[in-house]
């Protein structure tokens, strides 16, 4: 059978057109596009993309993992990652990427997407810790020339540092970062704006993970604490991101999410403890009563930007201290966990003069959020669902349902209400709203595979914001769909087709004193044409087509991309050329780019004109990469010429 | 015109009259860079001259194209026409940009679909398809998107000569009749 297996892999899969980096980049895109594929969290791309980098750096070797490594495949859902373990096990070990797409529940599109982040090597150990010391210092540039003066106190560019090491059971590293129009270095000690370090002790007994210094974590569903993932963007995929319990050395650059402090997680068999605290500085537009005798917290800031006289003002304003324990247990297929979280800040929050809407703000300098969980998994259902309560006695409740009927289809329902008032400063559950409370909805979505090499996936959430919202002065509903087309006739092509629709509720312009609302719909359509002619070149064609309405108004983008690696010198050249029309900012269409490692790439494309750009990426020698990105977007009319832009990023990459 | 591994090609437009004129010039280039991708690139000069106070306009650019043909029946064209920033120059140019495939169903019977965008224009999507129900003989018929133009054609091969015949309506302007010979010389 295997050898059959592998017969047929070197017909389907031609030798090592799976370790390409612009094969990579091109699955990091796709994979990035389908779950973060919502204009409403920009910066969730970017969180995806740097966590497939990582797995790219530290690939999970499947034939020495458990299934906790295996969820490491974040992407996978609990079907999948508990098929790959099941195969493993009983088959032995896997030798080549066609045998995963023979596991139940993949294909071979999948298979070729899982691949850049898998090894079929079986080192000894687990397969996260790495026994050969290694460093990775990657440094990127960059800078918008806007027609616009912005008029920022600091230099227009943006710098990041990362360094990151590993050496036995110790990895560790720094992240600084200074955003556009932000200065360099800043407070005493001197540091960058953003300066993030952590060390980080990794065992295999009881003691699993000490992190001191910044550091992430997520337990459960992540209603009580998630500094990582945002769930549910993306209509078509399951809305549950696999994996457990974790703790991890903090690497992103938002600035006021990650705890900074210590942490620790002990694991007996499948039990398992953490805790950990941490006192961080965090971002805060402070105001005063009383001729400034008492202080309070009017908002709390959390672009992380830093380069207007106000946000330079509520810098590093308020002082938060956060302590939080979980544990979890499981037996057979069920898993349950417990988690108490606090927070304390140094000024009570608080409001002047509240409107109706921050009538469920949080208030008081306390907060403190108890949480319990499980998932179950028995045979072709995935069972899950959580309960947050905060001490005002305000709710969090998700409630899930996946169910694998056939091997060719997948259901998923989830039910969430997250009551007005119910606040987690570090959770962000799923399917909440940015603000993390005031929403109530039922979501649902199936994926098929109606013939061979056709996929179909449609997915709607229904949801109810029970009080107000911004730009909203009343209880409203709000409905989105979508329906995802795949036909994959072969490796080398590609076809996808999306349409979206969705309606909210906004108050109308005109109307003053009690706000009238109106219904805000877009629908949208989307055709992807990939081609691979050749194991150098990928070619894609994409069309948008998006009403709005009230306005009317109707958006259109043609783009064409090339990614070309020269056969004789290690170089690839990314090009990208697009053109746009579109009548109104609600028309706006969003188009992925290819980016600088560890980053992400989505303009706004409003108004008529085009965007296209160049990256280049030399691979200098085996531990120095270099990537250098130019990009322009031209207005086609002269009134618009203030949204002409250019932009310049280089990047370097090193491993020693 | 055969230039070793490549082909080049030159073109000369001329339109108008003494009081207003256009004319544009291009040299071009075609290369076959593998067994299915062919590409191509020209640089285009373009003058517009007007009587009166009007500046005289004039603009260099460039065009591109790539052919892929996947299997015998099929092939694949992309075509991207100015992609040079408008601020580099003087006068303002559209940029546009087509994509494009074209399958033999069968024999006789050739489908196509393109679409095109130009910058501050709206996307213009385009089908058709050319029957040969005998070797010199060839019907073909069209749908574009922009003014809803349908069009209709025939064209007969005699020797060397390629003679065509065509007809597009207009939303606007009606039916526009036109009319070719191409000779190929050997």
């Amino acid at each position: 059978m295997k050898k059959i297996i592998l017969i047929l892999d070197l017909i389907l899969f031609p030798s090592g057109s799976f370790s390409q980096e612009e094969k990579t980049s091109e699955i990091i895109g796709t994979i990035v596009e389908e779950l973060a594929d919502d204009e409403s969290y920009p910066e969730a791309a970017e969180i995806y993309a740097e966590k497939l980098n990582d797995l790219i750096e530290k690939p999970v070797r499947i034939n020495s993992a458990d299934e906790s490594e295996l969820s490491r495949l974040f992407f996978l859902t609990d079907f999948q990652v508990k098929a790959l373990a099941d195969y493993i096990h009983t088959t032995g070990k896997i030798y080549s990427i066609y045998e995963i797409a023979s596991i139940p529940g993949f294909d071979p599109d999948l298979a070729r997407m899982v691949s850049p982040f898998l090894s079929l090597n079986s080192e000894p150990g687990s397969g996260s810790v790495s026994s050969r010391p290694g460093s990775v210092l990657l440094s990127s540039f960059s800078q918008r020339f806007l027609a616009s003066d912005t008029s920022a106190p600091g230099p227009p560019w943006k710098l990041l540092t990362r360094y990151k090491f590993s050496v036995g059971r110790f990895s560790g590293g720094f992240t600084g970062e200074k955003d556009a129009g932000e200065f360099l270095l800043t407070g005493k000690p001197p540091l960058p704006d953003f300066f993030s370090a952590s060390i980080a002790w990794t065992g295999k007994g009881i003691l699993r993970k000490i992190i001191a210094g910044d550091f992430g974590a997520r337990f459960g569903m992540g209603t009580g604490i998630n500094t990582g993932l945002i769930t549910g963007l993306s209509l078509t995929q399951p809305g549950y991101l696999s994996g457990g319990d974790e703790i991890k050395s903090y690497t992103s650059t938002d600035e006021n999410i990650f705890f900074r402090g210590g942490a620790v997680q002990l694991q007996a068999g499948r039990t398992g403890l953490t805790f950990f605290s941490s006192i961080n500085r965090i971002d805060a537009t402070v105001d005063t009563i009383d001729n400034e005798k008492e202080r309070f917290i009017e908002t709390f800031q959390r672009s992380g930007l830093h380069n207007t006289i106000s946000s330079v003002a509520g810098k590093d304003a308020v002082t938060e201290f956060c302590y939080g324990i979980n544990a979890s247990t499981g037996f057979r297929e069920f898993r349950l966990g417990v988690l108490w979280t606090g927070s304390r800040f140094s000024h009570p929050a608080g409001q002047r003069d509240p409107g109706p809407e921050d009538i469920f703000d949080f208030t008081g300098a306390v907060n403190t959020t108890a949480t319990a969980y499980y998932k179950s998994v028995f045979g072709r259902f995935l069972l899950y669902g959580e309960i947050s309560s905060n001490q005002g006695k305000k709710f969090a409740f998700v409630q899930g349902l996946s169910f694998r009927p056939s091997d060719r289809l997948m259901m998923n329902v989830l039910y969430r209400d997250y009551e007005p008032g119910f606040k987690s400063f570090h959770g962000r559950g799923l399917f909440s709203s940015s603000a993390g409370d005031n929403i109530r909805g039922v979501f649902a979505n199936f994926t098929f595979e109606a013939a061979r090499y056709l996929f179909l996936s449609a997915g709607c959430d229904l949801r109810v914001n029970p009080w107000l919202k911004y730009r909203c002065s009343a209880p409203s509903l709000a409905v989105k769909r979508e329906l995802r087309l795949k036909y994959l006739p072969s490796d080398m092509i590609a076809f996808e087709a999306v349409y979206t629709s969705g309606k909210s509720a906004l108050n109308r312009q005109e109307s003053s004193g009690v706000r009238k609302q109106e219904g805000f719909k877009t629908q949208s359509i989307k055709g992807i044409f990939k081609y691979f002619p050749s194991d150098n070149l990928i070619l894609t064609t994409r069309l948008d087509y998006k009403t709005a309405l009230p306005d009317g108004g109707i958006g259109m983008l043609v783009l064409q991309d090339i990614c070309y690696r020269f056969a004789k010198i290690p170089v690839s050249v990314w090009f990208r050329y697009s053109i746009f029309k579109t009548d109104s900012w609600d028309s706006r269409l969003y188009a992925y780019e290819n980016d600088l490692l560890n980053s992400f790439s989505i303009p706004a494309l409003s108004g008529e004109g085009s965007r296209s750009y160049i990256m280049i990426a030399w691979k200098a020698s085996k531990s120095i990469d270099f990537r250098i990105k130019f990009a322009i977007t031209e207005m086609a009319s002269e009134s618009e010429s203030e949204k002409n832009s250019k932009e310049l990023k280089m990047q370097v990459k090193m491993m020693f | 015109m055969p230039a070793g591994n490549a082909g080049i090609g030159a073109v000369y437009r001329h339109f108008g009259y003494k009081d207003f004129m256009r004319h544009s010039a291009g040299l071009a280039c075609g290369l076959k860079l593998s067994e299915k991708i062919s590409a191509g690139i020209q640089t285009d000069f373009f003058a517009e001259k007007t009587a009166g106070d009007y500046n005289e306009r004039r603009s260099l650019t460039f065009e591109a194209g790539m052919l892929i043909t996947p299997s015998e029946k099929i092939s694949i064209g992309i075509h991207l026409f100015n992609p040079v920033p408008n601020s580099l120059r003087k006068n303002y140019m559209p940029s546009s940009l087509r994509a494009g495939a074209g399958i033999w169903l069968n024999s006789s019977l050739f489908a196509c679909a393109e679409a095109e965008m130009s910058t501050g224009d709206i996307i213009d999507l385009k089908a058709g398809f050319e029957y040969g129900p005998s070797e010199n003989f060839r019907i073909r018929g069209g749908y574009r998107s922009e003014n809803t133009s349908f069009s209709f054609g025939i064209g007969y091969l005699l020797k060397s000569a390629q003679l065509d015949l065509g007809f597009a309506t207009h939303e606007m302007l009606g039916v526009t009749s036109s009319a070719s010979i191409i000779f190929r010389l050997k």
